[in-house]
């Protein structure tokens, strides 16, 4: 067809495998993984826990809820409150919590703590951030295969597979999920305030949440969300194999029927666990859009990674010229839509706090605006949102790989950020990421590249006998 | 191609079909898109800009055959729209921070979260508009003649035919045989298109009326500019006045010519009641029974007996006419907590926040409300409680405009309650309640 993009004919003997290397890819990314993982526990356990609370007590500047503490202090003792003033508070700390320990409000003396760089603590934290980031990766491409087949879509058909398979390898990944459900199972509440069951006799809120929040539930809930996942995803990987040996339509048309009742499942599943894994760290918050939002980045975490597989890939020769640079092209567009969709959805979340202005929702944001905190939210708000927006507007910038390689890195790093600024400030006082941080975020990102090379096995890489598979190498961006 | 015929359009219209007469350009028409493209390759190889191509259907790669570049659009999408932002801000500073300054909620008067919204539509917006106004703008649309149509064949191009055409103004179409070049490259067809018949202005009707138009619309500000900077008598144009102005209708302190004393207000007839009013339950309403007769609080005695002694006290009631219940304790604490806690505290211990505050000020004509836990207070009947609320005791003003006296009586449950919490012990308390109280410890 002269004068157009024309397309070499598709060579459906090609080997569009690992070629025997994805076991030992996988293999290497397990290592890897684990090596960090265990280097990550040891950090955690060299830094050491949480209390540094030698400062002194001032009554002029102390904060109003220890004021409180010592004037209750000081009556019970029939002292003035002034009487303590330059005393160590790790002193007053021990005092109130031998007279009062059960009469304060539940971990009054929290604040008071400057909550160090390590601790057991501070591991199941930056270990719940990595792990919702490798979920969110899986969670995107079900979200690519989904709507994919819900629009019948024919230009994504090249590069779906990868999809498909970051989808499934969300099987190995719920694996990593094991440690945050099994030290709640056995009464933990270092990480889920919630479990904690002082808390729940003296908090009225906690107990009023219980029946949702515990861990009984909270586990059935995780299976059921992995499950759900799991299952639709092997269903999309598995007939889309099924088809490279067959060329069979009746499994697209399969698949498109599935796609509604999976959306809606994905839906709600995706929510709910953005619910129960991230939003509970704070469980005395409320945010109806919370789900949307995990949903949102996730979506931006999938495709950005899709990108950098597919640039990839086709670097080692396993995808071949089938997937040029208008496929390209469209996950780009994708990638700067819904990137400004999740900012849609985070400034959302803000405003509505913000005017509403109501103390049992600010206290979150307020957390995220003070102790060093607000330059991290800025550098979201610019590095998330303003600066991808401006640099993945023009064309040029989607139809250039090293472009869209920049950005996709540049976007996961952010959206590895977005997921810490939503957990760790529950956590810690120390703003910036540190060494435990990278650390755990590189050891489940292996775990998670192992998975996809293990679900990639050695099976082909692109739907070679999907229906629309023409369509798809003809697909030409205007 | 030269199995077409080459022929000079001869039914043109206005216009020689000899070559005669000016020429604005040459058209081309060819059968099918890949001929079209080859041939605009060709006419951009050899040096030609102001060309052009005409087909039914959009053509893949017909932009880089007509070395068409990338279009300007975005840029100006991009400057009017992020221009359109900061006028959207600029906007919303002036109007509530600086010309009419606006405390919403509480908010900083400028306050960008909140702007936020506004700005990111205008935004759209302002963009939205460059998009299609540029759009036209530079495609020079609308235009409201065009010399293309003066050549018949050229409806060809909505239906089965592909049209190159080449402006007379391009630089090269001087020194070029146009016609030959177009031959060669496999046209079927060539015309000469003549000047346009009709011209490019807008007609004079259509000018006249835009003229007018932009006219009138000058109108409606030059009159608000005239009223921001005149005075005027006149009362307000008034559009729904609805039943604002009833003139027959009588007002409060109005004339009647109806009446003998002139007063459009009838004062309540003597020896009615009205409906609602006859609260003939004494022990409900007053809290006390009046000794005898309907009014007489308490018979006067023969003689004054003692000038400084308290007057005597009416016949307060003991029981309370209303049911006690849970319902009403509950009514009666957050009564309480409404009309007394500021004053007499939230035990009623006389500390509440406005005498703690009075504490604070040592203002000298305070007399600081009534502890109303003490034994003095405990031993009055509930009928004074309830009298006291209503009338007000000392300093104290009365509640009976502002609280029900099913309320005053919920009340007056509450601070019983209040009473004998003071004097409670452990005993008193329901077991399941001990329970946390004990487990406090």
């Amino acid at each position: 067809m002269a004068g157009h993009h024309s397309s070499p004919p598709f060579d459906l003997s090609r080997d569009r495998t690992l070629r025997g290397q994805g076991t030992a890819y996988a293999r290497t990314a397990a290592v890897v993984g684990l090596v960090c993982l265990g280097l990550a526990l040891v950090v955690a356990a060299l830094t050491g826990g949480t209390a540094r609370i030698d400062q002194t007590f001032d009554l002029q500047h102390a904060p109003p809820a220890l004021v409180g503490v010592v004037q209750l202090l000081a009556d019970k003792e029939g002292t003035a409150p002034e009487s303590y003033d330059g005393r160590p508070i790790a002193d007053i700390n021990k005092l109130a919590h031998e007279l009062f320990s059960k009469e304060l409000p539940p971990h009054w003396d929290t604040f008071l703590q400057e909550k160090t760089g390590g601790g057991w603590q501070r591991f199941q934290a930056s270990y719940l951030v990595a792990f919702l980031f490798v979920v969110s990766l899986s969670v995107g491409g079900l979200f690519f295969i989904l709507i994919q087949h819900l629009a019948r879509a024919g230009w994504s058909v090249v590069l779906r597979r990868i999809a498909e398979i970051m989808a499934a390898s969300i099987g190995l990944v719920s694996i990593l999920a094991l440690p945050i459900v099994l030290p709640l199972l056995f009464g933990s509440h270092s990480l889920y305030e919630w479990n904690d069951p002082h808390l729940v006799e003296t908090d009225a809120l906690i107990r009023h949440k219980r029946a949702w929040l515990n861990p009984t539930f909270f586990t059935i809930r995780a299976v059921l969300y992995f499950g759900v996942w799991a299952l639709f995803s092997r269903f999309f990987l598995a007939r889309s194999r099924e088809q490279d040996e067959s060329g069979d339509p009746a499994l697209t048309s399969r698949m498109q029927a599935v796609a509604p009742v999976g959306t809606l499942l994905f839906a709600g599943t995706v929510n709910f666990f953005a619910f129960d894994f991230m939003m509970s760290v704070a469980p005395h918050w409320f945010s109806a859009i919370y789900g949307i939002y995990y949903f949102a980045a996730s979506v931006v975490g999938g495709l950005a990674t899709m990108i950098l597989l597919c640039v990839w890939l086709k670097r080692r020769g396993v995808i071949g010229s089938e997937m040029t640079i208008d496929h390209f092209h469209d996950l780009g567009k994708l990638l700067f839509g819904f990137n400004f969709f999740w900012g849609y959805i985070a400034f959302s979340q803000y405003v509505l706090i913000w005017y509403a202005n109501i103390p049992e929702e600010t206290g979150w944001l307020i957390l995220r605006q003070q102790n060093g905190w607000q330059w991290l939210s800025l550098t979201l708000l610019f590095g998330h949102l303003f600066i991808p927006f401006l640099g993945l507007m023009s064309r040029r910038s989607r139809r250039s790989i090293p472009s869209l390689v920049f950005w996709s890195c540049w976007l996961l790093a952010m959206h590895w950020l977005d997921l810490y600024w939503n957990v760790l400030p529950q956590f810690s006082s120390r703003p910036w990421p540190g060494v435990l941080d990278l650390l755990l975020l590189a050891g489940l990102s292996s775990l998670f590249l192992a998975a996809f090379f293990r679900t990639a096995s050695s099976k082909a890489l692109v739907a070679v006998r999907d229906p629309r598979l023409s369509e798809s190498l003809a697909f030409h961006n205007a | 191609m030269a199995a077409g015929t080459l022929e000079r359009n001869a039914d043109q219209r206005g216009g020689a079909g000899d070559g005669s007469g000016p020429v604005v350009g040459v058209l081309a028409e060819f059968t099918g898109p890949h001929e079209l493209v080859r041939a605009a390759n060709i006419i951009r190889v050899e040096g030609f800009t102001r060309i052009d191509a005409f087909s039914p259907f959009p053509i893949h790669g017909i932009d880089a055959a007509l070395g068409i570049r990338p279009t300007r659009l975005p840029w100006i999408v991009l400057t009017v729209g992020l221009l359109g932002g900061c006028g959207g801000l600029l906007m919303q500073w002036w109007m509530n921070a600086v010309d009419y300054p606006f405390l919403i909620s509480g908010k900083p008067i400028f306050s960008l979260p909140a702007n936020i919204p506004v700005t990111f539509e205008v935004i759209v917006l302002t963009s939205a508009f460059a998009t299609f106004l540029g759009m036209l703008g530079l495609n020079g649309l609308p235009k409201h003649s065009n010399p293309l149509l003066e050549v018949d064949r050229f409806r060809r191009a909505t239906d089965d035919r592909f049209f190159l055409y080449i402006a007379a103004d391009d630089p090269r179409f001087a020194g070029t045989n146009v016609t030959e070049l177009f031959r060669r490259a496999g046209a079927v067809r060539i015309d000469e298109v003549p000047p346009s018949v009709s011209s490019n202005r807008l007609p004079g009707v259509v000018r006249g009326g835009i003229a007018i138009l932009l006219a009138l619309a000058l109108i409606p500000p030059a009159m608000i500019a005239w009223a921001r900077n005149t005075t005027s008598q006149a009362p307000r144009i008034d559009f729904f006045s609805d039943m604002d102005s009833q003139n027959d209708r009588p007002g409060p302190q109005h004339r009647s010519p109806y009446f003998a004393d002139g007063r459009a207000m009838r004062p309540q007839v003597a020896g009615t009641v009205a409906v609602g009013d006859l609260h003939d339950n004494d022990a409900l309403y007053r809290g006390y029974l009046p000794k005898d007769g309907a009014n007489a609080v308490v018979a006067a005695p023969a003689a004054p007996a003692d000038p400084n002694a308290p007057p005597p006290e009416p016949d307060y009631v003991t029981d309370f006419p209303v049911e006690v219940t849970e319902a009403r304790m509950l009514r009666g604490q957050s009564r309480f907590n409404i009309y007394c806690a500021p004053c007499h505290g939230l035990v009623g211990q006389g500390d509440g926040l406005i005498a703690q505050r009075a504490g604070e000020l040592q203002e000298p004509t305070w007399l600081p409300p009534t502890n109303l836990t003490t034994d003095v207070v405990a031993a009055q009947p509930v009928g004074k409680l309830f009298d006291t609320i209503t009338n007000g005791r000392r300093k104290m003003a009365g509640y009976a405009a502002q609280i029900t006296p099913d309320d005053r009586w919920s009340i007056v449950l509450y601070v019983r309650a209040l009473q004998r919490s003071q004097k409670a012990t452990l005993k008193d308390v329901p077991a399941d309640e001990a329970t946390i109280l004990n487990n406090r410890k």
